[in-house]
């Protein structure tokens, strides 16, 4: 009779297996939000969570009849948890997107189309229009910008002076900025370099790709619209620059993860990119005072270089009261309470009222990044469309590209070739 | 039947003994085995001190200083750490300790059970139950958290204790199953059986006969229980989602991020503080690992 | 509890002889006492398994319906470079860490058990470690050991050795230098040596002594016969372990499984497939591909232990 019921019990293990097995059939509860419930979520480390909390309280002041869950992780634990939420259909309703990832949720429906919100209760007027463009995918609203982003060089002035150079300014080109950074190198006896290794930054190599005369992407984002040759330029450039030290050897640059592990941030290396806000990460760890600067260009004139969003808020396609939802999000770009309070934990304010409102020491590492979007978004060029799906994993492979060229494992020409191939079958 | 409490070993005595004659080459020998063991001991405790000094360093001298020398005295980072997230850090410890008891008696109870049946008891099955048992250990948890997930949250489960906790109510940590099914097997049968002649049902067996014997299992049980659920991050990460709810594992890790501004100082003194229960357990466990029965058999 | 004096009668009735009425009252109560382990196999872990199994023959990426693609992802495996490299940098590690970890373990046990003083003293000590195993701060610890500058290479220019190499940033030495920070935490498997020692009748033992066998003696006759289910079980959990192991190397690397792969563990790489490129289909078929090696491995384990584990039941 056990034996029955246990023969019974393992046909309903098959048919329960098979009935979770679809998968995204099955609705769950809203992730804990009903009448008057919203959950908002974000990543970030300390500083970002504690302005955060604030703003909720202030919200709270603001408007009782939404009570707001919050939940919060650092990067990586974020997205393992927002995409197991949305896999259950119990994603929080508002989320903090990274440009990284905005595709491959836009475009797999777990963001909820929010064109009809914009302007009636989102105000992005006051965006400039590149920035508050950045959350439109094909002609739909899926992301409201939170920050302003553009590439940033910064450049340690004291450690370049101990060592007798000269400080740069915004007009070097790679070819002027080479000769700078081998000379620094020569001159810091291997113990200094004159430049972070930047082969594997894919993000810095838009602007490269854009100097060149074309997009990184197509229009349509099906497939890389740089060619082949710039690719191989770039990493071909990158190893030159390791031969003759204007960049430090490659087990060195392996030691890079968080900020405090930068070469710029430990003095290895006078010269560091970015985006421009990581100078307010990156001081911080630093006794030196960093300096932000262009990054250098092919021909003197910084076409390639834009400005954008990194980040947005989001409202998950699950959330039951999208109108609150959105109202929380006007709530968090144009308040003026909000915006003093978060004031640069998300980086640059994406509209230019909230940086006045804010009246940044010039002088602090946030007035820096703020003074900087000013300075270069007149001479940038215009913003390129939102990175398309697959985006993150074609980061990695560039930046393993990158590193096995470095390490004697692969060559820039065979590198290239590769990351063109593995890019079709990514972006398809 | 007569089990005893032993104390010291007899090859302590043994050496105890032996010691009085020893020669000096002896005494030499025994000397480099002290020093092999003491500098050994040195390499594992190093990374405790170390961890106990960073969370007294400032935030640059962390990453910058290998050593054990403290120049400053920062307690700020305790102060800063234990109020720096929105709860007391001792709210996120006493979510841990909750998760980690159930998990304790719910892995003792039915591991021990499952244990039993496998190791003493004769049913049809046996064998294919057990390969399936190890084969559910096998799969690694990043393809399977996404349907448990979505089961749990069908019951409404999500950001509460029960999807950390009911799975070890219902012996699915095999590893705890295999380890007693192993110890009870080193226990003689003899005494099972002069049980069973004295009348004793399977229960009372299991109750009084093997449970006492495996005292040194059921301990380690519960220490590894403990550790390994207050270490555990990515399953905690998943089911709690309000920030009361967090576990000490999960508010630790949301000190820092590599993508932003991190607040490593209160992240070493809050982890210190962390590990402080886990080796308490440890001490007070392994004292009960030593005073395990040892039995001098005899019926 | 009526179930229970049920069988504790039945049990009762059938002790003098062994009949088949006897076998099936035993029967009965081996179910009772797995119950809680079938119900846990029913409800908790057999269904996400097999949900995983039709996942990997689907193109899943979690945030959409699952396409069915038969055995597309399985056939995929085949020609992916990248998982054949995690592959082989499991199998070093699993091959080279398990054995010295256990040989670690058992020597210390052993020794701490023959009646070393301050015993509980080394025994808390030589845990350590383990108790520190997955905490971030462990990364930042073997930076600052293994690093370019770290304490290591200090020690090595102090004594002379010019251009030491860069350990944990060199694709050539980082995987051994997490190989030597899975067998620095040896501390699981040594308390659990340390439990079965504890286990062993002392009457063996004091039956041996009478007899006169030496130490050495009593060790080879008594001791490692009667630990041998315990070494075996750490064996067998052991690899088991190793084959899935993530989070030294998640931690250390910060989830890149570099440098240049040289720390992609198959289970980092399943990982990053699954949650990093959204990949879940794929990533299920490299579990079911996982579970097949371990499988087996476990299946060689158990037959061979016919020949060297004793059991006294």
């Amino acid at each position: 009779m056990n034996i029955d019921l246990n023969r019974r019990q393992l046909i309903g293990i098959t048919l329960a297996g098979l009935a979770t097995a679809t998968l995204a059939a099955c609705a769950g509860p809203g992730g804990g939000a009903g009448a008057g419930r919203l959950g908002l979520a974000w990543y970030g480390g300390d500083a970002v969570h504690e302005a955060m909390k604030k703003l909720i309280t202030e919200y709270a002041k603001k408007d009782s009849s939404i009570s707001i869950s919050e939940q919060y992780a650092a990067f990586a634990d974020y997205w393992d948890k927002l995409a197991t939420q949305t896999a259950g259909r119990t994603a929080p309703d508002v989320v903090r997107m990274s440009m990284s990832y905005f595709s491959d949720y836009a475009n797999r429906g777990a963001l909820l189309d929010i064109s009809k919100y914009i302007d009636s209760d989102i105000n992005i007027s006051d965006m400039p229009r590149d920035v508050a463009e950045s959350g439109n995918l094909d002609g739909k609203y899926f992301g409201v910008s939170q920050s302003s982003i553009a590439n940033a060089a910064f450049v340690d002035p004291e450690l370049i002076g101990s060592l007798g150079g000269s400080v740069p300014t915004d007009d070097w080109t790679w070819e002027s900025f080479a000769d700078w950074a081998k000379a620094i190198g020569a001159s810091g006896a291997g113990k200094v370099y004159g430049s972070m290794d930047q082969g594997g930054n894919f993000q810095l190599f838009e602007s490269f790709a854009r100097d060149h005369g074309t997009e990184l992407f197509t229009a349509n984002g099906s497939a890389l619209a740089v060619d082949v040759d710039v690719i191989e330029d770039w990493w071909s450039y990158w190893a030159d620059m390791r031969t003759d030290r204007g960049a430090p050897p490659a087990s060195i640059s392996a030691e890079t993860t968080g900020f405090d592990t930068w070469p710029l941030a430990k003095g290895i290396t006078a010269v560091g990119f970015g985006w421009v806000q990581q100078i307010a990460f990156l001081q911080p760890v630093m006794t030196r005072q960093l300096e932000v600067l262009m990054p250098p260009t092919v021909s003197g004139e910084a076409k390639g270089l834009f400005v954008k969003c990194l980040d947005f808020w989001s409202i998950s396609s699950n959330a039951k009261d999208p109108a609150a939802a959105a109202d929380l999000i006007d709530f968090l770009i144009n308040d003026d309470v909000a915006i003093q309070t978060l004031g640069v934990v998300l980086g640059v304010p994406p509209t230019q009222r909230a940086i006045d409102l804010l009246a940044l020491d010039p002088t602090s590492p946030a007035g820096k990044a703020a003074g900087y979007i000013e300075r270069v978004r007149d001479l940038a060029g215009p913003a390129p469309a939102a990175w398309p799906t697959g985006y993150n994993e074609l980061l990695s492979l560039f930046a393993r590209q990158a590193q096995d060229i470095s390490f004697d494992k692969s060559t820039p020409a065979k590198a290239a070739q590769d990351f063109q191939e593995q890019s079709v079958q990514i972006l398809s | 039947m007569t089990t005893e409490t032993v104390h010291t070993a007899p090859q302590q005595t043994l050496i105890r003994s032996v010691r009085k004659t020893m020669s000096p080459r002896k005494r030499a020998l025994r000397l480099l085995k002290h020093l092999v063991i003491i500098g050994f001991g040195i390499l594992m405790i190093y990374p405790l001190l170390w961890m106990v000094v960073s969370s007294l360093r400032s935030e640059e001298e962390i990453f910058q200083a290998p050593g054990l020398l403290l120049k400053t005295l920062q307690t700020s980072n305790y102060v800063d750490g234990w109020t720096g997230l929105q709860h007391p850090f001792s709210h996120y410890l006493i979510n841990s300790a909750l998760i980690a008891l159930g998990c304790i008696v719910g892995n003792l109870v039915s591991c021990s059970m499952a244990a039993f049946a496998f190791a003493r008891l004769r049913f049809r099955g046996k064998k294919i139950f057990f390969a399936i048992m190890l084969l559910t250990i096998m799969l690694p948890i990043h393809v399977v958290i996404v349907p448990q997930y979505i089961m749990f949250s069908q019951l409404g489960w999500i950001n509460t204790f029960w999807p950390l906790i009911v799975p070890k109510l219902l012996a699915t940590d095999a590893f705890f199953v295999f380890l007693m099914i192993q110890f009870i097997r080193g226990i003689p049968r003899e005494l099972d059986e002069a049980a069973r002649l004295d009348g004793c049902g399977y229960f009372r067996t299991f109750w009084s006969v093997i449970l006492p014997l495996m005292k040194p299992a059921l301990v380690t049980t519960t220490i590894f229980t403990f550790i390994w659920t207050w270490n555990d991050f990515f399953g905690q990460l998943i089911y709690l989602t309000a920030p009361e709810m967090y576990s000490a594992s999960v508010a630790l890790r949301s000190f820092v991020d590599a993508t932003g501004s991190s607040a490593w100082g209160p992240l070493f003194a809050m982890s210190v503080l962390t590990l402080l229960p886990v080796f308490l357990v440890f001490l007070v466990g392994q004292r009960y690992l030593i005073q395990g029965i040892a039995t001098t058999g005899g019926k | 509890m009526s179930a229970l004096s049920e069988i504790r009668s039945l049990s009762r009735a059938g002790r003098s002889d062994f009949t088949s009425e006897a076998n099936k009252k035993e029967e009965r109560a081996a179910y009772l006492f797995l119950l809680p382990w079938l119900a846990g196999l029913v409800l908790i872990t057999a269904g996400p398994m097999l949900v995983s199994l039709y996942i990997s023959l689907t193109d899943y990426n979690l945030l959409q319906a699952p396409n069915w693609v038969g055995t597309d992802n399985y056939t995929q495996m085949f020609s992916d470079e990248r998982l054949k490299n995690s592959l082989g940098v499991t199998f070093i590690y699993v091959f080279i860490s398990v054995p010295i970890q256990l040989a670690a373990a058992l020597g210390l046990a052993i020794a701490l058990n023959y009646g070393m003083r301050g015993l509980s003293f080394y025994r808390s000590v030589y845990y350590l470690p383990s108790l520190l195993g997955g905490s971030v701060a462990i990364a930042v610890l073997w930076r600052q050991l293994f690093g370019t500058s770290g304490l290591v290479n200090q020690g090595l220019e102090a004594i002379g050795v010019a251009n030491p190499p860069a350990w944990i940033s060199d694709p050539s030495t980082a995987l051994g230098t997490l190989i030597t920070l899975n067998v620095w935490t040896f501390g699981a498997p040594m308390v659990i040596f340390l439990a079965g020692l504890r286990q062993i009748p002392t009457m063996y033992y004091e039956a041996a002594s009478v007899d006169g066998a030496s130490q050495l003696r009593q060790f080879w006759r008594i001791t490692l016969p009667l630990l041998s289910p315990i070494i075996f079980f750490n064996l067998v959990l052991q690899i088991i372990h190793a084959f899935q192991a993530f989070t030294q190397a998640f931690i250390v690397s910060g989830g890149t499984g570099g440098p240049s792969d040289s720390t992609m563990f198959f289970t980092l790489y399943l990982y990053q497939m699954g949650f990093g490129n959204f990949q879940m289909g794929y990533a299920s078929a490299m579990a079911w591909l996982l579970l097949i090696i371990v499988g087996a491995f476990t299946a060689i384990n158990f037959a061979a232990s016919r020949y060297w584990v004793f059991y006294d039941d």
